[in-house]
């Protein structure tokens, strides 16, 4: 068991090149916090791309598709914080963004902002929710429910600057957005397949597990 | 856009039609007290006041609809250390205080100009800075597509052309005697400045679909939700044009009642054009 409540900042390490896309992650965090249907903290987000390529008289594929696991990533420039009107979301003292629920107005700014999706509205309460990195589990000693349900232990969780220095990782790959956006407290392992930040030759081929976006046009 | 935006749309239109409405009111009073009389302008103050007032408040209210919790309304303004959107909440709600000071002000009785026009005068300050307030919360460093500089432009412009038609709605019913050379040259200001307002806001448009922003919207190539939502662009600039068509045709024949005709219209467009903006919203990320 370690000192799970001395964090100057928190952060998640997720290992791509272990991920099986199992999804036991976003399962054990629903089940967690209890989530409503179109809730989900943490996702799977499938990667996919490739075209035809031209090497001398040959034309190969070069496909590919690959996993990572996302949640909060509890920011150190949290967009999220910085547009909130009623002071809900905050950083606390372990550096985990977290939401007052008892503040919280149901504006759905902070929704519109963060690039990770992760401020979730839930229409039963008609507030926002998020990933409070299971505090707690922390409190009790124990680790977060997504990475304690990982059967392939690709998702770990630590101090930042620690796992950083530790880790040879990034955050730089695409589809994620650029680093300096918000400066994510998340370190990944890349896939070998994983490309850039900027990539434009992939999507992301579950978006409707991914995100929440249900458009509406005057015709 | 999604269907929760709706009363962001109206409620953004109806403040800035109040808003462009004041703005009218102080830039022409001037002239319209040196050309039509003290009175007129009085009467036209007077019905700028009385309309904008209910205006500010029905837009107050509408605003309540977008909140999850509207009975925590008031805890909206917490942040007005870093967020864009309590600062708008708490400036409207100022403008909205002083106007309904000044309706019940008039309701009671004749007010002298002098102390009316230092009121407005603030009114109209606080104008310009909230919709600075209500555009900067659309600049969000993670949507490329709204964090522009033609948003703070498109906001103003908006204001500023509802006022302009709005304004020549009250010149053209709120004086019983409104007629004259006064009205014909405040009309062809007014139809002037709407036209060059049309022409900025076309210019916003052409710059928004053919620099769209690539990272935002890698597949289409221009302004994310122009495929779904290219036929309302349409009936905007349609609509903004016809508007002005009719506001021509009132201007040089004496069918006054063609301005209403164009408000409509050019009403329409501006509601068209807001509901594009907020269909717009694409950021970056997942």
């Amino acid at each position: 068991m370690k000192d799970k409540l001395n964090f100057n900042q928190i952060a998640f390490y997720a290992d791509m090149t272990l991920c099986t896309g199992c999804k036991a992650c976003m399962i054990a965090c629903k089940d967690k916090n209890d989530l409503d249907v179109g809730v989900n903290w943490r996702r799977v987000v499938e990667y996919t791309g490739g075209e035809w390529v031209q090497e001398g008289n040959a034309w190969r594929q070069d496909i590919f598709s690959h996993y990572f696991s996302v949640s909060c990533n509890h920011c150190n420039t949290p967009i999220c914080v910085e547009s909130c009107p009623t002071t809900a979301l905050c950083k606390d003292e372990n550096g985990v963004v977290s939401l007052d629920r008892d503040k919280c107005i149901g504006c759905r700014y902070c929704e519109w902002g963060c690039p990770y999706g992760a401020p979730q509205y839930d229409e039963k309460s008609k507030l926002m929710t998020k990933c409070d990195f299971c505090s707690d589990y922390l409190e009790e000693g124990r680790d977060p429910a997504c990475v304690a349900a990982c059967p392939t232990r690709a998702l770990h969780f630590g101090e930042f600057e620690e796992l950083k220095k530790k880790l040879n990782g990034t955050v730089s790959l695409a589809p994620l957005p650029k680093y300096e956006l918000t400066d994510p407290a998340l370190i990944i392992k890349p896939h070998r397949n994983a490309r850039p930040v900027g990539f434009k030759g992939g999507e992301i081929s579950n978006p409707e597990e991914v995100r929440w976006n249900p458009k509406i046009g005057l015709w | 856009m999604e269907s929760k935006d709706w009363p962001l749309v109206i409620f953004t239109i109806i403040v800035q039609l109040a808003m462009g409405m004041i703005l009218m009111c102080v830039g022409f009073d001037g002239y319209l007290a040196s050309k039509a009389g003290m009175e007129t302008a009085q009467k036209v103050m007077q019905w700028v006041v009385f309309l904008t007032a209910p205006l500010l408040i029905i837009g107050l209210l509408v605003s309540l609809f977008h909140l999850g919790h509207p009975e925590k309304a008031m805890k909206a303004f917490y942040n007005i250390r870093s967020s864009w959107l309590s600062r708008e909440g708490l400036l409207m709600g100022i403008l909205t205080m002083t106007l309904c000071f000044l309706a019940i002000l008039h309701i009671f009785g004749p007010v002298s100009r002098e102390v009316i026009k230092p009121i407005l005068w603030t009114a109209t300050v606080m104008s310009l800075v909230l919709v600075f307030c209500m555009s900067k919360i659309y600049l969000l460093r993670t949507v490329p597509s709204w964090n522009r500089n033609t948003t703070p432009i498109a906001f103003y412009t908006t204001t500023i052309l509802l006022g302009a038609v709005a304004y020549a709605v009250v010149c053209v019913s709120g004086v019983p005697s409104a007629q004259g050379r006064w009205l014909t040259e405040i009309l062809s200001v007014l139809a002037i400045l709407a036209l060059f307002l049309v022409g900025i806001q076309s210019a916003i448009i052409s710059v928004g679909l053919f620099t769209g922003d690539a990272e935002s919207s890698p597949k289409e190539g221009i302004v994310p939700g122009w495929k779904k939502n290219n036929r309302t662009v349409v009936l905007r600039i349609v609509f903004a044009f016809a508007g002005l068509g009719f506001f021509g045709v009132a201007l040089f024949t004496s069918f006054l009642f063609l301005v209403y005709l164009a408000f409509i219209l050019v009403l329409v467009s501006e509601i068209a054009g807001r509901f594009f903006f907020y269909a717009s919203h694409e950021r970056v990320g997942i």
